[in-house]
């Protein structure tokens, strides 16, 4: 194979985050609509939907979100105990 | 991510491996130029058949493989195609993605698709992976779903079209579909049904978890039947929308037919007008031929007028001279005969008296002159020559010229129009017999009849999808109880899970409410971002902006803010071209933009405005060109600091086209 390795170059056009503009719409609503959800928790939701947008099948998507909720549900039982 | 090379064997004119370097990404535009019919769209098949395993023809629809083969490579015994993508993904990591066809052994003539065998491969990084994870890693650089944008051809320009159109049809549902995709629109669709998705699966733990605990186990019997119920309903909901979609999508099929057949009648239709129009000429045609016929009977006379006058002031001459001598015959038999009575009586006939002999001698020497001019004048005063002569003009008079010469040039240049409508009816005739040959009355009443049971059909599915939908409101409302009552009961095992689904159920709300604010926020930034691009790209200063719609297609807008109704196709273009250029920046996966003959429909100006434009619409610019729309020396000029590499397709034979550097 003759292919060189590139060196990236910063793009010729202004990058636009996708996972910024879903995490910060998520936050306004979740901050309006009183969720007690955690800010890190849905915003780690967000990237991952976004990494997996092409991804029809859903299998990694969701398992990823399993472990998402499990480490969730774990943070929010530690932080019971420490109460 | 950008092309570094593509090799491609036997595909299309492609005789053979040609493997072409598409740049170091120093400069974002490579340049190939080719003729038509060369190879340049071959070049743009060949990257989207490696990535996605198709190829469009003319009209968009997908190639048969063995159209892909080279035909003298075919020949040759060579019996595959083959494109082996060079690519470098964002993080600098090489990807080689390969797809081939070859004939299966065994198969003498490969015609079919199912005569060719697949053989793909893919290494990333350098590492080999399994033939599952092609379609994996392409989704990874350039999703199908967003191709349209990245290899770019006349028909995103058409499909653009549609999307002016409020409510478009199905083709621009899809490219709304892509555009969404494209500005990463699912990931928010896709966080509320995973979530939802998740929800269920733990609403299911919970209720399975609840029948075990005795105060819980009646509440959670009862919702698991109404799940259930729902869980059926849901799946009436979808099989009837299974049902309607198939039916709807019969119905357009025969909408399509019965309109060609509409086409076809209106066609019989003028072919009959045609048909009583061919009779009618026909008949007015036999008319002037028998006009002409009488004309022509007379038309000798007209022929025979200058010698007819000639003869006839020759006769009448010499009638003339006959009267004359008749005239002069009578005078000189009555001198002759008065000469002789006053010889005879020596007096003078006049005034009767005595002649003197010198007045006898003169008489003599008159009667003598004057016997001799009445034998002269006898000569010629012949009375039967005359009445001969009289008979002859009177006849010669009767053959008067008709006047029939300038009628029948009349009758002739109307037979000559008659001839020339009789042509063009003819020849519109026969174009419209060919259409409406295997034209099958049967089958159109078949298609009417099988139309009227399908939107019978379509009415009921949609009348019982609404009685489905209020069922799954209800039981959505009935579930909601359950769960809510269900869910008070403090069932201390089950806590975490409860919290689980509180999370979920806050999740789903989350996302469903992001969906359409996610929407308008990119919506409006298309709008901005196209607009930019359209007013560098635009030469009319009338046009202040663009406006866009529901299925993200623009409208221009002039200097009051008023939509532009009508445009040109040049305008056409830059506002897809916009519109192209606003997703590409606006993109969540960049990539490499392919454009075949995109300059098409532009003027000078427009296409010096949109190659100024070109390299700042992706990393990787390739464009496809011909001579006609763009000149080497005179339009790359201003960009040629941009041009990474240049190449041009020599058209060798029919069947081989090279691309070789410029």
């Amino acid at each position: 194979m003759t292919v060189t390795k590139r060196t990236k170059k910063p793009p010729a056009v202004k990058e636009v985050s996708a996972t910024d503009r879903l995490n910060r719409i998520l936050e306004d609503l979740r901050q309006s609509n009183f969720s007690d959800l955690d800010k890190n928790f849905v915003a780690q939701v967000a990237d991952v939907e976004n990494r997996n947008v092409f991804d029809d099948s859903r299998v990694e998507a969701r398992k990823e979100l399993r472990q998402l909720i499990a480490i969730q549900l774990q943070s929010e039982r530690l932080e019971k105990d420490e109460e | 991510m950008i092309i570094e090379s593509i090799e491609m064997e036997n595909f299309g004119p492609y005789y053979g491996k040609q493997r072409v370097q598409l740049g170091s990404g120093s400069q974002p535009l490579i340049v190939i130029h080719g003729e038509n019919m060369s190879g340049k769209t071959s070049f743009l098949n060949a990257v989207r058949w490696a990535l996605y395993g198709y190829a469009k023809d003319r009209s968009g629809n997908p190639m048969l493989i063995r159209k892909l083969v080279n035909e003298d490579a075919y020949r040759d015994g060579q019996r595959r195609v083959g494109v082996r993508l060079f690519l470098n993904s964002d993080d600098g990591e090489e990807i080689v993605l390969r797809r081939q066809m070859q004939a299966r052994e065994g198969v003498v003539e490969a015609s079919a698709d199912e005569d060719f065998e697949e053989v793909l491969s893919v290494e990333v990084g350098g590492n080999v992976y399994s033939q599952s994870k092609f379609d994996d890693v392409v989704n990874s650089v350039l999703p199908e779903g967003i191709s349209r944008f990245f290899l770019f051809d006349g028909e995103l320009l058409n499909e653009y079209e549609e999307l002016v159109r409020e409510g478009g049809d199905v083709a621009a549902r899809r490219v709304k579909q892509s555009i969404e995709m494209i500005l990463g629109v699912p990931a928010a669709r896709r966080g509320r049904d995973d979530a939802k998705a998740l929800r269920e699966e733990a609403d299911k733990r919970y209720r399975r978890e609840a029948k075990k605990d005795q105060s819980a186990a009646e509440a959670a019997e009862i919702l698991e039947f109404e799940v259930a119920d729902q869980e059926a309903r849901l799946r009436d909901q979808a099989e009837l929308t299974t049902q309607l979609e198939r039916a709807q999508s019969e119905l357009r099929g025969l909408e399509a037919e019965l309109k060609k057949y509409d086409a076809l009648r209106e066609d019989a239709g003028k072919l009959e007008q045609l048909r009583q129009s061919q009779r009618d000429q026909e008949v007015r045609r036999e008319e002037l031929m028998a006009d002409r016929r009488l004309h022509v009977a007379d038309l000798w006379r007209d022929a025979l007028t200058p010698r007819l006058r000639h003869e006839l002031e020759r006769l009448e001459r010499e009638r003339t001279s006959i009267e004359i001598a008749l005239t002069d015959l009578a005078y000189t038999e009555h001198h002759l005969t008065d000469l002789n009575t006053a010889l005879k009586d020596h007096t003078c006939g006049t005034c009767g008296q005595a002649m003197p002999e010198e007045s006898m001698a003169k008489l003599r020497a008159d009667l003598t002159e004057t016997s001799r001019r009445l034998e002269a004048v006898k000569a010629t005063a012949d009375v039967g020559r005359m009445q001969e002569l009289a008979g002859t003009i009177k006849h010669l008079r009767d053959i008067a010229p008709a006047g029939v010469e300038h009628a029948i040039s009349q009758i002739e240049r109307e037979l000559g129009a008659v001839a020339l409508q009789a042509t063009k009816n003819g020849q519109l005739a026969d174009l419209l017999v060919e259409r409406l040959k295997g034209v099958d009355d049967v089958a159109l009443l078949e298609y009417e009849r099988r139309r009227e049971a399908l939107l019978k059909l379509v009415a009921k599915i949609e009348n019982e999808l609404s009685i489905k939908a209020k069922q799954i409101a209800d039981g959505e409302t009935s579930i909601t109880g359950l769960r809510r009552k269900l869910r008070e009961k403090d069932l201390p095992a089950l806590r975490t899970l409860k919290r689980e689904l509180e999370i979920l159920e806050n999740l789903e709300s989350l996302f469903e409410a992001a969906i359409q604010q996610l929407i308008d926020e990119l919506r409006a930034e298309v709008e901005k971002e196209s607009t930019a691009i359209f007013r560098a790209l635009t030469t009319d200063s009338s046009y202040s902006g663009l406006r866009i719609n529901e299925m993200y297609g623009l409208t221009i807008l002039d200097k009051d803010g008023h939509e532009v109704a009508v445009r040109s196709a040049g305008a056409e273009q830059i506002v897809a071209l916009s519109l192209i250029g606003a997703l590409n920046r606006l993109a969540i996966r960049k990539g490499p933009v392919i454009m075949d003959t995109p300059f098409g429909r532009l003027d000078t100006k427009h296409r010096a405005n949109i190659l100024r434009f070109v390299p700042t619409l992706a990393e990787q610019v390739v464009l496809l060109v011909h001579g006609g729309e763009v000149n080497r020396e005179r339009d790359l000029a201003e960009v040629a600091a941009r041009i990474d590499e240049e190449y041009t397709i020599e058209h060798l034979t029919s069947s081989r086209s090279v691309i070789e550097r410029s």
